[in-house]
This record gives C-alpha cells, structure tokens and sequence, in this order.
C-alpha cells in the first residue's frame, strides 16, 4: 500500500468522521459514491512536486489548514458583490445553497437552475453519472467526491436558449473545507452563459476545493466564466470536467486574482465532430501567492478546434503556473489546436513555469503554442510619458491593454468593463 | 526659450553627442541634419527624457528651468513635445482613451481643469477634421496596424492636442510617400504659431520643402558642424554630407 502524507490521512480522517452528519448521507447511491471517492482518493492521497502535473504547485499550505472547522453560521449580506445583471443568482456559503440569499430570476422554460441536494431525490438518472466522476483517478477530484454535499445544479433541454447571464456566487465564510461539486448539463442546440464567482470573508482561512462536471450535447454552446477572487488566506483549487459532443462547444474564461495558491484546472475532451472549446483567462498575482492555469484538451474527433490563449501580470514575489496540455488522439484528423501563454512580471522576483505540451497522433493536425514572459516594453513606456502620463499611470494603461486583449478576444459582453475594472484597481493597489 | 550649452551625453558608455550649443526662439522654425550615426535622434531622446541616455556634461534651459532633471511626463507638461521616428504600437489600448489619459495628464500639470469624455470628445473632433483622421483610426489600438503614414499622422494629431510650446520631430518624414509627405507636412505647418518653436530632425532636405526651418544646422560626430538657413538644407542635398564625414573626430 502506498503511504500517505499525514495532511491526505487527515483528510480522510475527517471524511470518516463526518460522512454520517453530511447532506443526503441516507441516500444509499451517493453515499457509494462517496466511499468509492474515498477510496480512489486513499490510493493516491494529494500530489506532491514528484506528480508530474503538480511540478510548479506545491500544496504544503494545505498542512496549516485545520480540516476541522465549521461552516460559517451566517454571513453579512451586505458583503456580497452585487449581481452583475438581472438573471438568477445562486448563492453558496461554504457550499451550501442559501435560498434565501438567492434570485430566481425570470423563469425559462426546459431550464432548471437548482442545486445538486434538491435533486437528489428527483433525479438521481440525471445526476448520479457527473456526481461519480473522477477523472482518471484525479486525486483533487476524487477527494472532491468523497466530501461533496451540494454545488450548483443549471440543466438546460434540448434547443432551449437562455439570454440572461445565469450567476452563481460561492462565498467562503467559515473555516471548513468547502468542495462543492457543480453539474452542467446542456441539451443539443441548448445555450447558456454562466458567472461564477468566489468571495471570501477575509478572516476565512480554507480549502476550497470545487469541481465542475460539464455536458455539452450536440451542436450546444456553453459559456463559463469565472472570477476567483477570494482572500489570499484560500487554498483555491477548482476542476473543471467538460465533455463536448458533435459541433458543440465549450467556452471559459476565468479571472484570478485570489488564494494564496489557487489552481483552476480544466479538462476538455472534443468528444464529436467539430466540437471546439476556447479558454482563455487572465491572471493578476501579487505577494507571494501562486496562482496555477491548467488544461488539458482532448481532441478525440475529426475537425475539433481549441484555443487558449492565457496572459497574466505578476508582481513582488508572486509566481503563476500555465500547463497547457494537448492531446490529438488517433483519427482526430484535421484537428486544430492553438495555446498562447504570455506574461507580464512587474518585479525582478515575480516568475512564471510555462509548459506546454502537444501530443499528435493524428494527421493533418495544425497545432501551435507560443509562451513568453518579460518586463513591461521600455519603449511603450517612454511613449507614454512623453505623452505627459505619469510613470505609475502609465504602466496601469500598458498591463491593462495587455490583458485587455484576451477579454476582447474572447468577447466578454457585459462583464468586460467591470473585469477591465479589476485589473485597474489590482494595478493601483 | 531653448538653451543647449556644451551638451555631451553617452548611450551604453559610449559618447555620441559631443558638446552641442544651440539656443532657439519662440516661435522659431531649426531644422538639424546630418548623416546616419551623427547624433540626431540621440539629442531628441536627451531633450525628452528617455532612459538610457546619460548626460554626461553640459545643460539644457527651457524657459528658463533646467530640463535635464525633469521626468519625460514633467518635460511633456512643461510643453516638450517628442514625435517619434518609430511610433510606438500600444495593444490593447485604444487611441481615443490614450489621448484623453494624456490630454487631461498634461492638463493637470498645468493645473487647467481636466476634460470629462464629452468635451473631449468635442475637443479631439476639431483637430481630428483639420488634420483629415477618421473616427475609426481613434476607435483602433494606438498605432497597432496603422500604415506609416496614419503613424505620422497619428503623431502630428497628439501635437495638435497637447499644444507644445516646442515640438521636436524626429526622422518625420522616415517611412512616408510623396502624398503622406505632403499631408504631415500640411499638418505641422498649420501648427506653426509665435509661440511654439519646432526642432525638425532630418536626413533629408524633402521634409523641408513642406516645412521651411528659419535655421538649418548640420551634425556630425555629435558636435554642430554648420549653421545657416534654409538654403544651407539646399546645399546640402546637392552636395550630400561627404564633407562633414572627413572631419572625423
């Protein structure tokens, strides 16, 4: 048997001291999945710098966290960000659904925009399959399948179009370990944008550790962007799951800027025919947090395309992780995949670990990536300033454009200016 | 207005220019010629600040204040104005914000009431008319895909906007057509006034012809070898620099 660091043993620890009190512990089903979780997760306990896809990101902050600690009683409403539009807002305090604290929105029919407790009962079919995944024996995931109690729920039927930005707020306010586990499942010809964000009391020292199971079905489009913004005491790690059918496609775009180590993990697989996905993000890294982009793409059909195109500023002594994974299976011909990394360090002691990786077994595959890392351009600089703009000023403008670009990009619609917002106040602060 | 005395500066320890004295009027129109190597954009990069070129000896008085000590943004404030030879691309930042952050910048150096977006607006449309630049090129990012031209064009609307008291072009008419030529130099001359002098840096006499300097000196070695008028630019593209070249340094 392998042996286990005392932090994964604690873990487990807890997991067998708990797993009588959590959400839905009498339904036999999920209470399977959860041991089975368990149990994959026993096997291989946390990565450590020795795992070769958790070479740049060490989870040794995890050893400080007490796995003890109690869910947040209540929070203080008015330190919720405000809704970014007018469509339905799930709220989530240390992973459990408020209603209270929730907006419906107006209702569309074939859309369910619940949670994964309500539905236990309900729709276990519908369910069961993304509550049990675990990757290929994903050790985060896994562990996220052992704990999980409730997480967001969006389900859309087949051909149902949702114009409103569908929002989901996940807030950290107790010290427990909080591992939501989400599910979106989009019918064919269905289509729906969906904001996460992840806030935290600043007292809240945690372990997040989230996943999302995503299903595209055919000729569907998702949407999933995500502004992780908790307090730099979080260990953030989310894991994303998406499984795109024939001409479908999955589109994410994160901003990050929060947890003292944060890891937002994505794995696509381009299951049909021209099904393509498109991930871009932006990432802001400041004293020494550690703020950690991986992705894994799956080209598994003819005339699949994906896309990634990741840029960051890093400033003090801040470092940020892009592992950038493409895997063009045996008969994906005419595949076409693109991965861009590039980053700004704003301090001699700010680093960033690159690493791309392409692995071809198809033919006439047009795949390219390109990473650079640098200071902010001498020139450009001078320009401005001649232009009568303060050093400091001209140095917010120049980062600012630079991550401006992936936004526009991407196309963020409503979302772009207060995003841009973000990046003004992250330069000034 | 502009006094340069003895002025010696070096760039990665090596000295180009070599004690250069030049005093300019208000108003007034020099031009500076000279081979490639002589020292011209260097002098340009020392009036505006650029780092990376170490005054070594010698001072620059504008307006009576000492301009070597003062940050690129502070020159800018003061009324120095530098046109790029190779204007610089700014991804992702689009030229209208890019002219307002530097407007109002300038404007509150001078301690004038800033612009809000309206009446900016309103005040860029005036200039943008006169110097023939479309919306369009205000709505793309600053000089990212703009022809050579709309570069110096782009140039020359900065100018007009922030008003300087004096306007140093550098290598203006590098990377332009007869017809790009003729449109710059239109713009600049309807930018002459009493109150701005014009330090116009050039290889060529062409530029010259849209631009008539009141003075012309030449440089080479980093020194200023000759002065004269507009004729000397004249003389100049007839007998071409080799004269200047044989009093090596």
């Amino acid at each position: 048997m392998n042996s286990i660091t005392p932090t994964s043993q604690a873990l487990l620890d807890r997991y067998e001291a708990v797993k009588k009190n959590f959400v839905g512990a009498d339904v036999p089903w999920l209470a399977a999945i959860r041991d089975e979780s368990a149990a994959t997760f026993r096997k291989h306990g946390l990565p450590t710098p020795r795992t070769e896809d958790w070479k740049y990101t060490n989870l040794r902050a995890l050893n400080k966290i007490a796995f003890d600690g109690d869910a947040a009683t209540d929070v203080n409403v008015a330190d919720l960000p405000e809704r970014a539009g007018s469509g339905p807002r799930l709220v989530f305090v240390d992973g459990r659904y408020r209603g209270d604290l929730s907006h419906s929105g107006a209702s569309t029919k074939g859309v369910r925009c619940s949670h994964v407790a309500d539905l236990l009962e309900s729709d276990k079919d519908l369910i069961e399959a993304s509550l049990a995944d675990t990757g290929d024996e994903t050790p985060l995931l896994a562990l996220n399948g052992a704990f999980q109690e409730d997480g967001y729920a969006l389900i859309l039927e087949r051909t149902t179009l949702v114009d409103e930005l569908v929002e989901v707020l996940h807030v950290n306010a107790g010290s427990a370990v909080n591992q939501p586990r989400n599910i979106i499942a989009v019918g064919a010809g269905a289509r729906v944008r969906l904001l996460e964000t992840h806030v935290g009391t600043d007292t809240s020292t945690q372990f997040f550790n989230g996943a999302t199971v995503v299903t595209v079905d055919e000729g569907a489009k998702v949407e999933h962007l995500r502004h992780q913004m908790q307090p730099v005491s979080t260990v953030h790690i989310n894991t994303i799951r998406a499984h795109v059918a024939v001409g479908a496609s999955y589109n994410s775009f994160v901003l990050a800027e929060g947890g003292q180590m944060s890891r937002d993990e994505i794995q696509v697989a381009l299951m049909g025919k021209a099904a393509s996905t498109k991930l871009h993000g932006v990432y802001l890294g400041s004293g020494c947090q550690v703020l950690d982009n991986t992705t894994v793409i799956r080209h598994q059909a003819p005339g699949t395309k994906s896309e990634e195109n990741y840029r960051g500023a890093l400033n003090d002594q801040s470092r940020g992780v892009f592992q950038g994974n493409i895997l063009v299976q045996k008969g994906a011909d005419g595949t076409d995949g693109r991965m861009s990394n590039k980053t700004i360090l704003l301090s001699g002691e700010a680093e960033i670990n690159s690493k791309p990786q392409l692995e071809i077994y198809a033919d006439d595959v047009q795949c390219a990536h390109g990473s650079t890392a640098g200071e902010l351009e001498e020139a450009a600089l001078f320009y401005l300033r001649t232009r009568g703009i303060p050093e400091g000023e001209a140095k917010t403008i120049l980062v600012e454009g630079f991550l401006a670009e992936v936004m526009e990009e991407f196309g963020l619609g409503e979302l772009a200016g207060a995003f841009r917002a973000r990046i003004s106040s992250w330069m000034e602060a | 207005m502009l006094e340069i005395k003895n002025l010696h500066a070096t760039v990665d320890g090596k000295e180009i220019l070599r004690g250069i004295n030049l005093t300019m009027g208000s108003g007034e129109v020099h031009a500076i010629m000279g081979p490639n190597g002589s020292g011209k954009s260097t002098l340009s990069y020392v009036l505006s600040g650029r780092d990376g070129y170490e005054v070594t000896d010698g001072s620059v008085t504008y307006n009576g204040k000492d301009l070597l000590v003062m940050e690129p943004e502070e020159r800018a404030g003061e009324g120095v104005f530098l046109a790029f030879q190779y204007p610089v691309e700014i991804p992702g930042v689009s030229s209208m914000n890019f002219l307002k952050e530097s407007v109002n910048s300038v404007r509150k150096y001078r301690g004038e009431e800033v612009f809000d977006a309206m009446d900016f607006l309103k005040f860029v449309r005036e200039k943008t008319k006169t110097l023939n630049i479309s919306d369009d090129m205000l709505k793309r990012a600053v000089n990212v895909g703009f022809s050579g031209g709309e570069k110096k064009r782009n140039e020359v609307l900065q100018m007009a906007v922030l008003n300087p008291t004096l306007a140093i072009l550098d290598e203006t008419d590098s990377g332009l057509d007869v017809d790009a030529l003729r449109i710059v130099g239109d713009g600049v001359t309807a930018l002459r006034s009493p109150e701005r002098s014009m330090l116009v840096i050039t290889h060529y006499q062409r530029l010259l012809d849209h631009i008539v300097p009141d003075h012309v000196h030449v440089l080479a070695h980093g020194r200023i070898v000759k002065s004269g008028t507009k004729e000397l630019a004249l003389e100049l593209e007839q007998n071409g620099y080799a004269e200047f070249a044989s009093e090596a340094a």
